[in-house]
């Protein structure tokens, strides 16, 4: 079931993003001092971030095709299933990269499978950066409604 | 001898007469798009360029343009309006029923304008959002220019194939 889905999600998670990148990101998303443990969920990986005993969320880095390249992207998720944040990890694209501006991000923060999450209704599109807009906000929802089918499921705890 | 419409071969004025029309629906379609980004206001240029408070705005978000993004809307506009220009330039320069100091101007008007405009939206982006007015002014002499030159070339072509 989680095999067929992931494929079915297809947000792929090659090209990655830079180690240094990834952490900064996590560190900014779930505060300094984490503990990140990484989960292997079929061919997936996903990060598990907790201080003490106490879980902060998860979080894992996909791709979408842009314009002409893929936009690496991290998704972080609280332990309620609900989206901390979204951060653009790499963007290859020469146009399109306002996508990376927290107040484009901030839209999808408390965001959970059932909001829609769609360009025109939750999310705001950006001038000039529309093809990214719609790539990144569909990976989102595709990711989003991944790590919380893999929650539920008992597949990352 | 001089070079007009009426003498050059025929085929050169059906050439001429389908590359204006094109030219034509193309800028025209091009206004349309300016239209739909900006509404062809100025304070919807300033937007289009500086960016608007997200908050303060409905629709899509406008951030400031980047200057990578300047400089290539600088140099495809510039090069390739010059071109068309250039294209009607000879168009109006092969008119007969034009006194030769209206073609002179109409020949030169597009260019001056060209760089008046670019410059506005430099100034506009990085200095003072109200040069939108001088870019909306020079872009709708432009495009007037352009609109009759294409209308005389048009009308002599007709004359001439009569």
């Amino acid at each position: 079931m989680n095999g067929v889905l992931a494929v079915l999600l297809l947000v792929a998670q090659q090209p990655g993003a830079p180690p240094g990148r990834v952490a900064a990101s996590l560190t900014r998303l779930f505060g300094p001092g984490a503990r990140v443990d990484t989960l292997r969920v079929d061919s997936f990986t996903v990060m598990r971030v907790s201080r003490a005993d106490s879980l902060l969320g998860f979080a894992a880095v996909g791709n979408v095709p842009g314009k002409d390249q893929p936009i690496t992207f991290l998704v972080a998720v609280d332990p309620a299933d609900r989206l901390r944040d979204v951060d653009i990890l790499v963007y290859r694209e020469p146009y399109g990269g306002e996508v990376a501006y927290e107040a484009w991000r901030r839209q999808f923060r408390g965001k959970g499978t059932g909001d829609s999450l769609r360009v025109g209704r939750e999310i705001r599109s950006i001038s000039g950066a529309t093809i990214s807009v719609h790539a990144v906000t569909l990976g989102v929802r595709r990711l989003l409604a991944q790590l919380t089918a893999w929650h539920q499921s008992g597949a990352i705890q | 001898m001089t070079v007009t419409w009426r003498t050059v071969p025929a085929t050169l004025r059906t050439l001429a007469r389908w590359t204006m029309i094109v030219q034509v629906v193309g800028y025209t379609t091009s206004l349309v798009f300016v239209w739909h980004t900006t509404r062809l206001t100025p304070p919807g240029i300033a937007s289009r360029y500086r960016g608007a408070n997200p908050e303060a705005v409905e629709g899509a978000m406008q951030f400031p343009k980047s200057f990578a993004e300047m400089l290539t809307i600088t140099h495809t506009h510039l090069l390739s309006m010059a071109v068309i220009f250039v294209i009607t330039g000879i168009g109006v320069a092969l008119c007969e029923r034009m006194g030769e100091r209206w073609k002179r101007l109409l020949v030169a008007e597009p260019f001056a304008a060209l760089l008046v405009s670019f410059a506005a939206m430099w100034l506009m982006r990085y200095g003072d959002a109200r040069f939108a007015w001088l870019l909306e002014a020079s872009s709708s002499v432009l495009a007037v220019t352009f609109y009759v030159q294409s209308y005389l070339i048009l009308r002599e072509l007709r004359r001439a194939a009569a």
